[in-house]
């Protein structure tokens, strides 16, 4: 992980959390609109430095970042919230934008309830911040979507392979990895511990462990024509895609 | 009588007027006690962007004169203090700010102020924030601060010298200024507001309120901190936009002119060292216009016409060209000279080869090739009889060479120009490695440039012309080259 990069925005993630906290603090119905135009503006006045520092991920061989779901995406619910993991830190959506723009255009009927969850989403991030701030950051990924899908696919691929030392493309892993005790021993295990699969995952469990607990919570078992290595690929590429596609639109330039 | 072809369009002040002392040419303004440049722009447009931001949403009349009232409005409430900087206003007490922001909201209506949204959000000026509070998308109100400032970035442009008499009025209504009825100060401050930018009396008017806001300006101290806050964060707003120039390769007929050059000096060449073995003189000569001609076969080669070693090339030249006319001025009082001259440099190569004997470094990788440099060291006689001199050749100033040599202009326009190059002075670097954000929010910062998009002017005119000299001086010497020629310009 650079150093730049990482420290960079963790000076960012302390500004955020000072800002949340004032934000929860004076937050009323009336000054609602005046706190959306605050969290757009601080990070617009922030993007171009994470910008700089995301770029980061771009290069080797500080990429190795990967969506995971664990603690906030929820798989089984099929919500693939944008989710990296970089080395050991995590990156989290904050969602609180889109929810918190829209304040204006709420009608005074829903005002109640809206201004309930704006507190309620403010006080969910002063938390994440507050107890887990430094191992995870809270940046909004979600701005904007759209990425050429060729692009997209490729660089997802090319993460998911990162993982595994010596496969070059995807047909070799399809026609490497017949079973899943294949890609146990194929995974880089330096990496492994940065996949995980279930909200209250252990980092410290084997990718086995992982998978077959994963495996147990899908209603109906897994689907009847796929491998079990494809099945893997399919979840994983799948959220990498996601959250690339958040990431990079909304911070890194397209080349 | 000829006149200079490049005058510049304001009055600049000649070399020739500037005070010399030890080395330095100090300019007229910088003798003078008490006299510093002031930034209009970097230091102070933060502190009257409120008032530029109100004069364009509203035009030039009624938006001076509303400013105006808001601003009486505050000294009518405040003890008959005001001022017209929005770090001091933001820091009045709660009640004053909220007479002065319902007055611009009055006069001026909301969205007069509303760009100012952006950087006085609810955290950083919460009365402001709450009174200017807009749905206008960031991006507009970004765009129209950035539009202001660029009209505010010259401090003499119609908007800026609009602010400054704002800020003149205030000063003068305060009664800290009296000017006599009928002066030209009282007339210009009774008929600016009164007077469009296009009229003719207009420059007096405006260069007495711009000199009146500057004199004023003195007793001010900077916001240094606001300021600094307000680049910082109009900084992370906006995205660079940066200018580059590009200028066309010139080279038209270099291959040829090489290829001319090359046979010239192969015909020298043969007809001299058919003779026998070359004297110094002939080394000399020889082995200077040998050494540009490589120089400038390697801008031809290398495609070096609009680059940073290309200017390096031209000033090795130029060096070539003046040292040969220099050495063949002096060679009937000097007769020695063209040996001198060889032991002169060798001396320069023996420091380094003294150097090379007595590092602890390992120097197999260097671009110096130690054990080849000791053996020319040592060609003409050994180092032990081998002086080093330290100083410039015959201690004489690479300046006055130039001067003797008639070729002072040679001097002045390129050769410290190149120089510049060469030892990585600031303007050399500005010139070549760095480019120019556009935004006025940015304050026009410079950018360096990695991706090498920008070039410089073509070398290949100067170039060839020098290279041209070179064997003019060798035509002067050994006659023209049959067949082969020097350029015919």
């Amino acid at each position: 992980m650079n150093f730049s990069c990482s420290s960079t925005l963790a000076a960012i993630e302390e500004e955020y959390l000072s800002h949340l906290q004032f934000w929860r603090e004076k937050l009323t119905e009336e000054i609602g609109a005046m706190i959306a135009d605050e969290y757009e503006v601080f990070w617009a006045e922030r993007k171009r430095r994470i910008e700089t520092a995301l770029l980061f991920l771009d290069s080797k061989p500080y990429s190795f970042y990967f969506m995971t779901s664990s603690l906030y995406p929820d798989f089984s619910s099929r919500e693939h919230y944008p989710f990296l993991a970089l080395g050991s830190y995590h990156i989290l959506d904050t969602n609180l934008g889109p929810k918190i723009k829209t304040f204006s255009r709420v009608s005074a009927v829903d005002k109640g309830n809206f201004f309930a969850a704006i507190k309620e989403g403010l006080d969910h991030e002063i938390d994440i911040l507050s107890n887990h701030g430094g191992l995870i950051w809270l940046l909004p990924l979600t701005e904007s979507f759209g990425l050429e899908e060729t692009t997209l696919r490729e660089k997802s691929n090319e993460f998911f392979l990162s993982f595994f030392p010596g496969i070059e493309d995807t047909k070799e892993f399809f026609s490497k990895m017949k079973t899943m005790a294949d890609v146990y021993r194929a995974v880089d295990p330096q990496k492994a511990p940065f996949i995980s699969f279930a909200a209250t995952g252990d980092p410290a469990e084997s990718l086995e462990a992982k998978w077959t607990n994963y495996k147990s919570t899908i209603e109906g078992g897994l689907p009847p024509r796929l491998s079990e290595p494809v099945f893997f690929y399919s979840i994983l590429a799948q959220a990498a895609r996601a959250a690339l596609n958040a990431v990079l639109v909304a911070y890194i330039p397209i080349k | 009588m000829d006149q200079p072809k490049n005058k510049p369009l304001l009055h600049r002040t000649s070399l020739k007027a500037h005070f010399r002392c030890r080395g330095v040419y100090v300019t007229p303004f910088n003798r003078l006690p008490n006299l510093y440049p002031v930034h209009w722009f970097q230091d102070w447009a933060p502190e009257y962007l409120w008032m530029g931001l109100i004069i364009r949403h509203l035009g030039r009349n009624e938006g001076m004169a509303n400013c105006w009232v808001c601003l009486k409005k505050i000294r009518e409430i405040n003890g008959g203090v005001v001022r017209p900087e929005w770090s001091w206003i933001l820091g009045l007490p709660e009640e004053i700010q909220k007479v002065f922001l319902a007055m611009v909201v009055h006069l001026c209506g909301v969205d007069s102020l509303s760009p100012l949204t952006c950087l006085y959000t609810l955290s950083k000026a919460p009365l402001f924030a709450q009174v200017f509070q807009t749905d206008h998308p960031l991006k507009n109100r970004i765009a129209t601060i950035e539009e202001t400032l660029k009209e505010m970035s010259d401090h003499q442009s119609p908007l800026s010298t609009d602010i400054r008499y704002i800020i003149v009025f205030c000063r003068c209504s305060g009664r800290q200024y009296s000017f006599e009825e009928g002066s030209p100060t009282f007339v210009a401050l009774a008929n600016y507001p009164k007077t469009d930018h296009q009229d003719p009396i207009m420059p007096f008017y405006a260069t007495t309120i711009r000199s009146m806001e500057t004199a004023m300006r003195t007793d001010k101290p900077i916001n240094r901190a606001f300021v600094q806050t307000f680049w910082d964060d109009l900084y992370g707003l906006e995205d660079c936009h940066i200018a580059t120039m590009k200028f066309k390769k010139e080279n038209e007929g270099a291959t040829e002119f090489i290829a001319k050059i090359e046979q010239g000096l192969d015909y020298y060449r043969e007809l001299l060292t058919s003779k026998g073995p070359l004297n110094a003189k002939d080394q000399v000569l020889f082995g200077l216009a040998t050494f540009g001609f490589k120089r400038c076969k390697e801008v031809v080669e290398h495609d070096l016409y609009n680059t940073v070693s290309g200017r390096s090339d031209i000033r090795g030249l130029i060096e070539v060209y003046l040292t040969m006319v220099d050495l063949l001025k002096k060679e009937d009082k000097h007769p020695s000279i063209y040996e001198d001259f060889q032991l002169y440099g060798l001396g320069q190569f023996k420091v380094v080869v003294a150097a090379a004997r007595e590092s602890k470094e390992d120097l197999d990788s260097s671009h110096v090739f130690y054990p080849f440099l000791e053996g020319i060291v040592n060609e003409y006689r050994d180092e032990e009889f081998l002086n080093v001199d330290f100083r410039y050749f015959e201690n004489e100033r690479i300046r006055d060479k130039f001067n003797d040599c008639g070729k002072i202009d040679l001097y002045s326009l390129k050769y410290n120009y190149d120089s510049s190059y060469e030892h990585a002075l600031w303007g050399a670097v500005r010139e070549s490695s760095l480019l120019e954000c556009t935004d006025a929010g940015h304050q026009y910062h410079q950018v360096p440039d990695i991706g090498d998009v920008e070039n410089l002017k073509s070398v290949w005119p100067d170039c060839r012309e020098m290279m041209s000299s070179i064997m003019d001086v060798l035509a002067s010497c050994y006659g023209a080259p049959v067949e082969a020629a020097v350029d015919q310009k």
